[in-house]
Formats: structure tokens, C-alpha cells, sequence
């Protein structure tokens, strides 16, 4: 199993979550998220003062998936999520140990 | 009694299955309709038979049965048992008696225990009482509901007499208040408003709970707490009673129910159980109204009763004793003949309450003055309102003074929420704005919303306002709004559509319409009131949904917007209409989002400077720039004619420019008298701008600035931003910042040459304008413009700028367009001030600060519709000409033109 997270921008979420669904991902976890990367913050001006955004506000997708469909989530949040310019996201994909459905006690594969 | 007790065959066969086919019974009954006074009666007395029989069988054997009471407390004590509440008892015994009354707490709290029962138990003497009583609030509470239920009556009497003497009828005043703070903070844990959309069926605002602070206090405070003797008393109303009967009833019957069907003490009305409810109560699903809806409307009904009821009654109860009344009434003032203001309450004199409000409009003066210096309403007065705001005909609120003070109201600058709560408590609210009546308790059945749509529209007012004393970018637009009435009236109303099977933007907007008309606002105002309630969603769904880093999002939503006193409002509207959905809602991830979209509209709305900013110390940083260029220039011209047209400058424009580009602009000028145009053109590496600095006179040619830009449109350059500065003698200095797609790496001195040639040619009335835009049509350009997607729209705006009219041009770009658009605005008469000029992809969004040749703001609707008219027709016209395949233009949606 493979848990997938993915920093994308906000307005991007619809079009990813639209894509994994029809990829069969049927459970996400979303969050408002808010960060920097290579972004950076930045500057704005309003009328001579200025309102520095240190942190950019950005959306956190997290999904876990069996592993062979570890590559395909993660080629069609690529494919969905890109604008090709900066503060695009990314995405971590990491190794995991176990699952477990609260309610019935399943585990692994089954719970997901 | 207590014989017969004993007398009674005791049942020894208490057993659970015993308890569980009275229960069933009890719920059986329930589920027919049994009222909610029935099933808690009928649960109390199956506890007392209970508990009668087990204290017999006791006493059947060796005890003797003086010296020990069995005592009901709490919510048993008053007989409300619900199917699970807990059951509070007190074992009185007399100290001698301890041994007895421990053994027989022992036995009977055993068989409760086995049957299930959750028992709260204590073994005290009299004098335990007392000091615990003392001590103890909520011991202290308990007790004073203690009932008698089996043993020595005669000490349960002893207990009763002196501990009303010695406790519970001493310092009343103090313990009032401790309760009701107990239950101030009990409504931060189980919410602070009776509107939460899962209530505490007891804890919660408006719930059981409060019906017993009113009966605690009144035991307190009269000994009593038959609201049947409290209304006989006058201390309540009968209408009170009758509204606290209901409400009591209706909430007994939704817990009893919630407990039988969860089989324990389950108190939360959850979303599932208010479905499950209001389908077993035979609601039925409307096309706009679920029946969900329609049972959650009548438990905020219920529960707003008893919260008002409530806090009405036990403020009642803690007034103060006469002298410190007194002391506060001392000095009293009375202001236009009836109202009367002491330190924290204005009121009118019960005698003079007839008289005074015979005008109806008096009714919203006391709001007003309550407002104006933040004043409580009288409690004895609050009670009458609703009477004498019912008796009131419409006409008189549709009539000035009422609007003017409802306006007033709603400007503020303080307590604008507080007091349109007050006023909506009333049925006041309802008279100026209909629909507020259809919306009280009118809940929005999903998981986001936290209050009713009545709620939530008097908390997003109130978050606007608090918005208003924060230091961010949010805090410092709502103090720049002008018309802070029109945005609170704005939320106010923005979504009293819902509820009807319509999208409730759409009935809102009529709703919008409807009110200006009662309110007496003027067409702009109704616009800009209208555009608010129709559009409060485009600005979340185009920050959280759009990329506002794609200009194309910016100019979409810019175009819809269209004034920057109006995209203002609605960035601090749609911040407080989330603020209003529930605590936590506005993250500060939201708010980023919605402050860059909004920072990147402005810009294209307002133009990167703004002639208005007044900066601090502006006319100082100005009269410093006078002064240095002085010294700079004094030796080489002339002091007098320096001095004359440094007066001229603006001082705004000196504050932002450096000292350098003002003593190259007077050099030039002082040039100027040999030659009737000269043009300096400077390029700039860095920025691949050019900018080319006209000076002329402005008697020259009318028309100059239009005629400049002609010229450079004709000679392919792009104008990115104007600068018009009128100076002493009809000097005029023009300042256009350029881009030339022809010469990428700066032009070359042959093209600046070409270029200031061509603009004194034209100024001096040697060619015309047309004939050089003729000449330079090029294969190619005009022809094969990219298809026309947006309709033109012109926007004329009087509410930014204190001293200019604002003309913000939306259209297709073409080359040349910027002449028409100048030669447009020349024509109507108008002078142009400064400009900002963005060509967008193909979309230019262009901003005139222009005045009339007076020198005045264009204030008369008629002229400014002219204006729109004119200049949209003008620039219609000619991407007509450029293009022949221009599909049809929607005007339908050419918003707000002022």
C-alpha cells in the first residue's frame, strides 16, 4: 500500500479529485493547507502598505491506494494539477504499513 | 402517610423485567401522543412507586420510621424525569438516627443499582444542608427542589422551613447571578446561540435548561415556581406562560423521544434524529421546504422563546434594590420630550409610552438612540415592543423619519449588529425588510452552515463590523467603504432568498429591490445594493475556484465587478458571510486567497496609483519637493515663474515623482515659449518602456490628449499609461509610458524622432490624426483581430475618488482604440486628468480620472448614463468597422451603469 499526498493549488482540486474518481480512487482526505516552497512568499501592495503573504495557501490531497495503482495516481494528479508555472505543488509518495476500517476491524488491502 | 405506606403490600418483585413493561408501557403511550407532561409525569411516578414500595419493604422490618426522610432533588424533585434521566435522592436522617438511615440507604440504592438506574445519592442532616447549601451552588440549587418522598415528615418540614430561612433566601441577588454566569458558560461549551443546527435538547441555548434557570430563579427570588403563580403574580405575562407551556412541552416530547429511541440519555438533536423526527411527527417534504426544516423552524421558534423569556425574567428578578435604583436614575436625562437615559438603559416613562409612540416612527428613534450612546433598552419597555411595533400601519416605516433612522441604524459606526438584533427581536426588522419575518428559525439543512438563515445574516453584520477594528488588508477596506449602510444592508439581506424553491441569488435580488424602494434609495444605490445580494458568491467561487494568477480570471471578474468601491464591499462581504457560518470558517487560507484576488482587481480597477491616496504628510513631502526644485532651478529661470507653476503642480504628483523628472519637465516647459510643442523621449532599459513627454499649450488644439494618443496608436506603439498634468498659462505636460513591438531592444533614434515629429505635426493642425492612422493600417492588424468574446462595458464611478469621476473601459483591444476612447471622452465635454491603460491579452481595461470642464465631478445621473452610452456606442462602432465577422454582443449583462 502507498499513502499519496499531494500540495496542489486550491483551484485544481475539483479537476484532481474528478480525475481520481474516475480512476477508481474512491476515498481522499482534502485539507487547507498553507506553506512555501521554491514559491516563496511574496508581496502585495494595497494602496502604499504592504501585505506580505509568507505563506502560500495551497490544497493537501491525501489518498491511499494498493501499490499498483500508486503510478497512475500519481500521473494523473501530475497530468491535472499542472498550470507549468510556479507553486504548481508537490506530490510524496511514501510506503504503508497497515490500514484499519474503524467500524469493522478490516485490515490492509480490504480497508482501504 | 407513612402508615398507609407500610400498610401497602410491598412489591418485593422489582425487577428489571418488572421495570422494563411499565417503561415500555410508558413509551408505548409515548408513541400514541402522549404528551410530553404525561410521559414525564408518568416516569416520575413509576420512580416514586418504586421507590415507595422498596422504602416500605425496608421499614417492614426493624427500623423505626422517624428520624430518616427519603428525598427527591433536582430534576426529580420537580417531577421532570425523562425516560433516562438520572435520579437525585437524599437520605435526611436526624444525627441520632445515622446508623438506620445508612442501612437503608444501602439496601434501597442496591436495587436501584440493579435495576439499572442511575442514581445521584447523599446521606446529609440538616445541618449538612445548610453548610453544604452555602457552599454548594449547585447543592445549593438542588435543595430547593428537594420533594418529599417516604419517611419522617416532620423532619423533611424542619429541613424545608430552615432552609429557606437560613439559605436559600438569603443573598438571592448573588446567587442569581452566579447561576446565570454558571449558564453563560455552559452556552460556550454547548453554543452561544439557540440557533446551532444540532442542539443540546437541554444544554443548549434556548433549551430545558433555561426553562430552569427561570424556575430556580423565581424559587429563589418568590418562592415559587408555578409559572401559573408567577403569571398571577405579574411577573410574567400571560402570554409568556402561555409561549413557555409550549415550548416546555414541545422540548419534553423531542427528548423523551431522542431517549426512548437511543435507549439512553441522548440529548443531541443530531441531523439523523431530525429527520428521523420530523417524519415520525408527520412533516411532509414542501418543493422548497423540507420537512426536516419545517420541524427545526418550530424548535428555534420554541427555543427563542425560552431564551428571551428567560434572560427577560432574570434580569427582571436581579434588578437592583431600590436605592441603588435610584442612584442610577439620578441623572437621568430626558432627550426630545420621551426618552429617558440613565447610565446603561434608556427608556420612555410607562405614562408617556402611549403618547410618544402614537408615531410610530419613535419606535426606531429609541433603537437609534440606544445605538447612538450604546444603551440598553429597558426590560419593561422590550416587552412592550412587540405590541406596539405590530400596531404601527406599514406606511409609517416606508416614510421619512423611519428611513432615515433605519439608514442611520445601519451606518453605525457602532453597534449596527446589536441593534438590528434588538429590532429583529421585536418583529421590527421584519417591517423594512419583509422577508426577515419568513426567515426567523429557518435553518439550511447541510453540514456547513451552523445558524439559521435569520442568525446567520445578524452575525455576518456583526463579523463585518468586528472585521472593521482588525489591522489587516480586510480591516483597512472595510474603514475605506463609504457606504458602510449599504454593505450592512447588503448582509443583511444577501441571503433571506433561501427557503424558496428558486437559486436564492435570484430572489434575493428582488428582495434587493424591493427594499430599496421601501428604504427610498436612489438608483445607484439600489444598483450597487442589488449587485451585492446577486453576486455575494462570485467572489469565493472565483478565489477558491479560479486561478487568479491567470489575468484572464482577474478581467472576468474586474468587468463583473466594475467599480473599485464595489469590489471593496463585496471582498468584506464575502469574508464576513463565511466569518457568519460558524466559528473557524474564515481560515487565514481563505482569507489569503480572497485578499490577492482582491489586491489584483483593484489594480486593474483602480490603476496602480490611485490620485486620491492621501498619504501622510503629503502636503509636506510636497511643499519639500517645491522647495528643492527651487534651489535647483533658481539660478537659471526666472524665481516668480517658477514659483507660479510649482503652485500649479498637484501635490500628489510632486509627492510621488522624483525631484529629478519635475525639474526635467520644468526645464522643458521653460523651453516651450520659443516652439509651441516640444516632445522628450526617454527610454528605459529595464522596463523596455519608453516614455514620451509632450509639452504644449493647452489652447494649442482641443482635444491634445486624445490627439496624442491617435498618433501613437498610428504608429503602432503601445500606450500602457497616461499621465495629464495641467499647469499654470494652460501649460500642459502629457506623459505617455509606451511599449513598441517594432524595436524589442529600445527604439532607435530615427523611430523617436518619427514619432515627435508626427505628434507636433498633428498638435500643430498640419495632419490630421486620421489620415496618419490611415496611412499606418497595416495587412494583417486590423483584419484578423482575435474573435470578439467580451462585450464592451462602461463603467462610470463616482464613489472612489473624492474629486474625479472614474470612467473604467472594458473592451476588445484594436489598434487605435485608446484614440476613440479619448476622442469619446473629449467630445462629452470632459477633461482627463490621468489615465492607466492595461491591454490584457486581448482586453484592455482602461481607467480615465476625468472631470468636467469646470473642473467638477459628473454627478447628474442623466449625464453619467450619457457618458457609458456614448463611449460604448463610439467604441462598439469601431471594432464593428475592424472586424467583419463580429458575432452579437449580450448588453443583458452590462451591469451597473451609473
Amino acid at each position: 500500500m502507498k499513502k499519496i499526498e499531494a500540495i496542489i493549488k486550491p483551484f485544481k482540486l475539483e479537476e484532481v479529485k474528478d480525475a481520481l474518481t474516475e480512476l477508481g480512487v474512491y476515498g481522499m482526505t482534502v485539507s487547507e493547507v498553507r506553506g512555501f516552497g521554491r514559491q516563496k512568499g511574496h508581496k502585495e501592495a494595497y494602496r502604499g502598505t504592504e501585505y506580505t503573504i509568507e505563506f502560500v495557501p495551497k490544497t493537501k490531497i491525501e489518498v491511499v491506494v494498493v501499490d499498483n495503482l500508486a503510478n497512475k495516481v500519481v500521473e494523473t494528479i501530475i497530468r491535472t494539477a499542472k498550470t507549468g508555472s510556479i507553486g504548481d505543488g508537490k506530490i510524496f509518495v511514501s510506503n504503508l504499513d497497515e490500514v484499519v476500517r474503524i467500524r469493522t476491524g478490516e485490515t490492509g488491502d480490504r480497508a482501504i | 402517610m407513612v402508615e398507609s405506606l407500610l400498610n401497602r403490600a410491598p412489591s418485593d418483585s422489582w425487577t428489571r423485567d418488572a421495570l422494563e413493561t411499565r417503561r415500555r408501557a410508558i413509551a408505548t403511550a409515548h408513541a400514541r401522543g402522549a404528551s410530553g407532561v404525561e410521559t414525564v409525569t408518568a416516569l416520575t411516578d413509576l420512580a416514586d412507586d418504586i421507590l415507595h414500595d422498596l422504602y416500605a419493604l425496608e421499614y417492614a422490618g426493624t427500623f423505626n420510621p422517624t428520624g430518616v426522610a427519603l428525598v427527591a432533588l433536582g430534576g426529580y424533585g420537580r417531577r421532570e424525569l425523562a425516560p433516562y434521566s438520572d435520579i437525585d435522592l437524599m437520605f435526611l436522617y436526624e444525627p441520632l438516627h445515622e446508623r438506620e438511615a445508612r442501612a437503608v440507604s444501602t439496601a434501597i440504592l442496591h436495587v436501584l443499582w440493579d435495576l439499572g438506574f442511575l442514581v445521584g445519592h447523599s446521606l446529609r442532616t440538616i445541618a449538612d444542608c445548610r453548610s453544604m447549601g452555602r457552599t454548594d451552588l449547585t447543592v445549593r440549587t438542588s435543595l430547593m427542589e428537594a420533594r418529599w418522598l417516604a419517611g419522617d415528615q416532620t423532619l423533611f418540614g424542619e429541613f424545608t422551613r430552615t432552609y429557606r430561612e437560613q439559605v436559600s433566601g438569603k443573598r438571592v441577588q448573588e446567587y442569581v447571578a452566579q447561576k446565570l454566569a454558571d449558564r453563560q458558560q455552559e452556552y460556550g461549551k454547548y453554543g452561544s446561540t439557540n440557533f446551532l443546527l444540532e442542539p443540546n435538547i437541554k444544554k443548549s441555548r434556548g433549551g430545558l435548561r433555561d426553562l430552569h434557570l427561570l424556575k430556580w430563579t423565581a424559587l429563589a427570588r418568590y418562592e415559587t415556581s408555578s409559572l401559573e403563580d408567577l403569571s398571577a403574580g405579574g411577573l410574567l405575562s400571560a402570554g409568556d406562560v402561555a409561549a413557555l407551556w409550549d415550548a416546555q412541552e414541545f422540548l419534553w416530547r423531542v427528548r423523551n423521544e431522542l431517549h426512548f429511541y437511543a435507549l439512553r440519555a441522548q440529548d443531541i438533536l443530531t441531523f439523523d434524529e431530525q429527520i428521523r423526527i420530523a417524519g415520525l411527527w408527520g412533516f411532509k417534504d414542501l418543493p422548497h421546504l423540507l420537512a426536516v426544516e419545517q420541524f427545526m423552524q418550530q424548535y428555534y421558534r420554541h427555543s427563542t422563546s425560552v431564551c428571551d423569556i428567560t434572560s427577560r425574567f432574570v434580569s427582571q428578578a436581579m434588578q437592583r434594590s431600590v436605592w441603588q435604583r435610584l442612584a442610577a436614575w439620578l441623572p437621568a436625562r430626558r432627550v426630545e420630550r420621551y426618552f429617558e437615559l440613565t447610565k446603561d438603559e434608556i427608556t420612555v416613562p410607562p405614562d408617556l409610552r402611549d403618547e410618544a409612540f402614537s408615531d410610530g416612527s419613535r419606535i426606531l428613534r429609541l433603537f437609534q438612540l440606544a445605538q447612538t450612546y450604546r444603551l440598553a433598552i429597558a426590560d419593561s419597555l422590550v416587552q412592550e415592543l412587540p405590541d406596539r411595533v405590530s400596531a404601527v400601519g406599514d406606511d409609517v416605516f416606508r416614510r421619512e423619519p423611519s428611513r432615515r433612522s433605519f439608514l442611520a441604524i445601519l451606518s453605525g459606526p457602532w453597534r449596527v449588529a446589536e441593534t438590528l438584533h434588538a429590532m429583529h427581536r421585536v418583529h421590527l426588522l421584519e417591517r423594512f425588510v419583509p422577508t426577515f419575518g419568513t426567515v426567523r428559525g429557518l435553518m439550511q439543512f447541510n453540514a456547513y452552515h451552523k445558524y439559521t438563515v435569520d442568525q446567520h445574516s445578524l452575525l455576518a453584520v456583526s463579523q463585518a463590523e468586528e472585521i472593521g477594528t482588525t489591522n489587516g488588508l480586510l480591516g483597512r477596506v472595510y474603514r475605506e467603504i463609504k457606504r458602510k449602510d449599504l454593505l450592512h444592508l447588503a448582509l443583511l439581506i444577501h441571503d433571506i432568498g433561501k427557503g424558496q424553491e428558486e437559486d436564492h441569488s435570484l430572489i434575493g435580488e428582488r428582495i434587493a429591490v424591493d427594499v430599496s424602494k421601501r428604504l427610498g434609495l436612489d438608483d445607484h444605490e439600489t444598483q450597487l445594493l442589488v449587485f451585492l445580494v446577486r453576486y455575494h458568491l462570485l467572489m469565493s467561487s472565483t478565489a477558491f475556484r479560479r486561478d487568479s494568477s491567470d489575468e484572464k480570471v482577474v478581467l472576468r471578474f474586474a468587468r463583473q465587478v466594475g467599480t473599485p468601491e464595489a469590489l471593496k464591499m463585496l471582498f468584506v462581504l464575502t469574508a464576513a458571510d463565511i466569518a457568519a457560518v460558524g466559528p473557524g470558517v474564515l481560515t487565514r487560507w481563505k482569507e489569503t486567497l480572497l485578499g490577492d484576488l482582491f489586491i489584483k482587481t483593484h489594480k486593474e480597477l483602480a490603476g496602480g496609483e490611485e490620485a486620491e491616496t492621501t498619504y501622510e504628510g503629503l502636503l509636506d513631502l510636497a511643499k519639500e519637493v517645491r522647495q528643492a526644485v527651487l534651489a535647483r532651478l533658481g539660478q537659471r529661470l526666472p524665481q516668480d515663474w517658477l514659483r507660479k507653476q510649482l503652485e500649479a503642480w498637484p501635490d500628489h504628483y510632486l509627492a510621488a515623482m522624483p525631484v529629478e523628472r519635475t525639474v526635467t519637465h520644468l526645464e522643458w516647459l521653460a523651453k516651450l515659449a520659443d516652439a509651441s510643442v516640444l516632445v522628450d523621449a526617454q527610454h528605459d532599459p529595464a522596463l523596455g518602456t519608453t516614455d514620451y513627454t509632450v509639452y504644449t499649450q493647452e489652447k494649442i488644439m482641443p482635444g491634445v490628449f486624445s490627439k496624442i494618443a491617435g498618433v501613437l496608436a498610428a504608429k503602432g506603439l503601445q500606450i500602457l499609461d497616461a499621465q495629464i498634468l495641467t499647469l499654470a498659462d494652460g501649460m500642459v505636460v502629457d506623459v505617455f509610458r509606451v511599449q513598441d513591438p517594432d524595436s524589442p531592444d529600445g527604439p532607435p533614434p530615427s523611430r523617436i524622432r518619427d514619432v515627435s515629429e508626427s505628434i507636433a505635426t498633428v498638435l500643430e493642425g498640419r495632419r490630421s490624426v486620421e489620415a496618419l492612422l490611415q496611412e499606418a493600417s497595416r495587412f494583417g492588424q486590423s483584419l484578423h483581430g482575435v474573435p470578439l468574446r467580451e462585450p464592451t462595458v462602461v463603467q462610470v464611478d463616482n464613489d472612489s475618488s473624492e474629486r474625479f469621476t472614474i470612467i473604467d473601459v472594458f473592451a476588445d483591444d484594436r489598434q487605435g482604440l485608446l484614440y476613440v476612447i479619448t476622442r469619446a471622452i473629449f467630445d462629452l465635454g470632459l477633461s482627463v486628468h490621468a489615465a492607466r491603460i492595461s491591454t490584457r491579452l486581448d482586453q484592455v481595461v482602461d481607467v480615465f480620472y476625468v472631470t468636467d470642464q469646470a473642473g467638477g465631478k459628473i454627478d447628474d445621473p442623466g449625464r453619467c448614463k450619457l457618458i457609458s452610452e456614448t463611449i460604448t456606442a463610439r467604441i462598439e462602432e469601431y471594432l464593428g468597422q475592424t472586424q467583419t465577422t463580429r458575432p452579437v454582443v449580450h448588453r443583458a449583462n452590462v451591469q451597473r451603469k451609473s
